[in-house]
């Protein structure tokens, strides 16, 4: 199939979600964007920068994100997409600046009181706005409202029209209650007309981010606080119920134009009713209720070159796996569960960029972090006219898949089909009982990554195979099946079920089929890429079920890496292989006096990609909720359409 | 919790080359970048990691050995 034909496939998929918002004046945005001809374009919704905790300026982020080619010799990672989410709360440094330890020329720490009055970029800050300095001086911190409209938004706008690509000002939200989320409210961003801003979005974090400490916010020509009505209930139950306040304050003002996707889930461990930790799956059951157009999913951990990913032995399931937590990656576990309510819950991924740890940002080492597109992308339906909204409409559709170190590139084709019928991830596919359902999958293989390594993969140098670790192979492909068996309701005992490592919510999960070599097809192409399809057949019964894919590069029963089934293992078991070829890099850990593996070499060895969900559901059986959930925005659509 | 000026006089004894001490330096640069952007609970696991890196010391140079950032101005 030709990629035109694919681009063809994916459009007509998602249809359902498409065109969902206001029309827009980018105009800085080329109708035909990114020349990419592809069905899926790349990009990254959670990254940080000294406005918050990360350690590079927000335009020199965006330049790496965005750019193509070199920069003076250093790469850039020319995604199509980026949403900036860095904290809510406050900082006290100006990120118009590089942090000294970036080691970037002519950046040294510079924090909002050493410029003040100063225009930089286009934009002056007079003052620190908010009730009072936090911290208190000589080092006060602007308030994360301020800086997200009157400090990253322009920056995003301004980056936005110089490259031509879609730039979104975003938010990580710190929840009430829990632990971080993914969010943006774009309405106002891209007007029509006239200049936009990120006021809701700043409105939103005002409110429901519990590092913002601030009382007061903007005020008016009478100095009369503008958003009024802030709580401050923030730990524990009454934390998680202002969450969910926040998610329906979404679903209310922003029902196709904002998301909320909780954020490395599993890092906080469990919830507690007293403190704000992690959390349950009772907690994502709240919140895609109260918002069934914006809370739709959960992101992977990111800090993909951190020693366990950032996961401590306190996180659920003590670990990461594969490099997405437990919830992800267990089959049967979180994610099924969800699925096998028939809810519309997805999986994403992003970088959560911070800082390269040891090393500046202008290395290809890293001990912590990965820029936006050099490891991690999360892939969303591309569109003849792509916009702001295409992201959200293309997250919110569940038509997307995550891949890391770029195992596949964007594309990507994973249908079901049955009577000349066919859908995609994220839609429904009606059969009847008996129907032969063809499962049809078709991906690229790059030649080569990003990795700065090209010595051979010391994970599955374990098992005999020689593979230079910047040059990975697809080892093999996993569709994963669950029954569909209703949605379960806040007064049923289940609905709040701890989670354990050995926790099955969906029993019926499983691996129905593995592609590998041997039952597919494989042809390079001439530019050094790989292109493999796969084909099946199910056969419909009277239950609804899905089907999801993930792949990696990992054979099964690779000792300490995965098991028999192929499943990832804990990646802290990692830290007993030995990295002992003469190329391993000095920054990894000497444990009883043989080099481990660890850090980037860890995260370029073990590679993964997820993609979403396919329903497929008995003609005649009531719709699935994420059917009812599809026909809720398609409606919203013609209801807000009217209204403008 | 010890405070981060304590840890980091800790980390300051050690050898100025000392691998393990830029590890240890670089978790309480990014604590104190956390404490200042509200998130005490990072900034506490950066400490202790500190602390841990200090007292293990698992990074260092073997003879002959150098740092490379894999890119231009590494640096080492």
């Amino acid at each position: 199939m030709s990629s035109r034909l694919l681009l063809l496939v994916t459009g007509v998929a998602s249809v359902p979600f498409g065109l969902a918002g206001p029309a827009a004046a980018q105009d800085w945005v080329p109708a035909k964007p990114f020349a990419r001809n592809s069905p899926y374009v790349a990009g990254d919704m959670h990254n940080h920068t000294t406005c918050t905790d990360g350690t590079v300026a927000t335009s020199y982020l965006l330049n790496r994100a965005l750019g193509t080619g070199t920069t003076n010799g250093i790469s850039n990672f020319d995604l199509d997409w980026f949403t900036h989410g860095n904290h809510g709360g406050s900082g006290n440094r100006d990120c118009r600046f590089s942090d000294t330890s970036a080691n970037l020329p002519g950046n040294t720490t510079t924090y909002w009181t050493d410029t003040l009055g100063q225009t930089i970029q286009d934009i002056t800050i007079t003052a620190l706005k908010g009730d009072v300095p936090n911290p208190p001086p000589p080092r006060a911190a602007m308030y994360r409202w301020q800086s997200i409209r009157e400090v990253e938004y322009p920056i995003i706008i301004a980056k936005s029209k110089q490259f031509k690509k879609v730039a979104i000002e975003g938010l990580e939200l710190i929840v009430p209650g829990h632990e971080h989320s993914d969010t943006a409210v774009i309405n106002g961003q891209f007007p029509v007309a006239g200049v936009g801003n990120a006021d809701r979005m700043s409105e939103f974090e005002f409110r429901f981010d519990r590092a913002d400490t601030d009382t007061l916010g903007p005020v008016d020509a009478s100095n009369n606080p503008v958003w009024t009505g802030k709580s401050f209930d923030n730990n524990g139950t009454a934390g998680h119920a202002k969450a969910v306040q926040g998610v329906t304050w979404l679903q209310a003002n922003a029902p196709l134009t904002s998301y909320y996707v909780p954020t490395h889930t599993e890092r906080a461990g469990p919830f507690s009713p007293t403190a704000s930790a992690g959390y349950n799956i009772e907690h994502f059951r709240d919140f895609n209720n109260a918002g069934p157009t914006v809370a739709f999913g959960i992101e992977s951990p990111g800090h993909f070159a951190e020693s366990n990913h950032s996961y401590s032995a306190t996180s659920s399931g003590g670990a990461t796996y594969g490099g997405n937590g437990l919830y992800t990656a267990k089959i049967g576990g979180l994610w099924d569960g969800m699925l096998g309510e028939g809810r519309n819950f997805f999986i994403f991924i992003s970088s959560d960029w911070h800082q390269r740890g040891i090393f500046g940002a202008r290395d290809r080492a890293s001990t912590a972090d990965f820029f936006p597109g050099e490891y991690t992308r999360l892939h969303v339906p591309n569109q003849s006219a792509f916009r702001a909204q295409s992201v959200l409409d293309g997250m919110r559709s569940g038509n997307s898949f995550s891949v890391n170190g770029q195992l596949i590139n964007q594309n990507f084709t994973f249908t079901a089909s049955a009577n000349g019928v066919t859908r995609t991830m994220g839609q429904t596919l009606e059969v009847k009982p008996g129907d032969t359902v063809t499962i049809e999958m078709r991906m690229v293989v790059p030649a080569s990554n990003n990795s700065p390594y090209s010595f051979s993969n010391p994970l599955l140098r374990q098992v005999g195979v020689f593979q230079p670790i910047d040059k990975p192979v697809l080892d093999h492909v996993d569709l994963i099946t669950g029954d569909v068996t209703g949605v379960i309701p806040p007064t049923d005992a289940n609905y709040a079920m701890p989670n354990t490592t050995t926790t099955l919510y969906n029993p019926s999960a499983r691996i129905a089929e593995t592609f590998n070599q041997n039952n597919s097809t494989a042809t390079p192409l001439r530019n050094g890429n790989l292109r493999m399809e796969f084909t099946t057949t199910m056969v419909a019964g009277s239950t609804p079920f899905y089907v999801r894919a993930r792949g990696t590069n990992m054979l099964p029963a690779v000792p300490n890496v995965t098991d028999s089934q192929g499943n990832p293992l804990a990646d802290t078991n990692i830290d007993n292989v030995v990295c002992d070829d003469s190329a391993c890099p000095a920054h990894l850990p000497i444990i009883d006096g043989t080099r481990r593996v660890d850090f980037d070499v860890e995260a370029w060895s073990n590679l993964w990609f997820y993609a979403n969900p396919i329903f497929i559901r008995p003609a005649g059986q009531p719709k699935l909720l994420i059917e009812t959930n599809a026909d809720l925005a398609a409606s919203l659509v013609k209801t807000l359409s009217a209204a403008n | 919790m010890a405070s981060v000026a304590a840890v980091r006089a800790r980390a300051g004894a050690m050898p100025h080359g000392d691998l393990s001490r830029r590890f240890a330096e670089n978790d309480l640069d990014a604590a104190l970048a956390e404490m200042a952007a509200g998130d005490v609970d990072e900034c506490h696991e950066l400490v202790a990691r500190a602390i841990r890196t200090i007292r293990v010391r698992p990074y260092r140079l073997r003879p002959g050995e150098v740092l490379d950032g894999y890119g231009p101005n590494s640096p080492d």
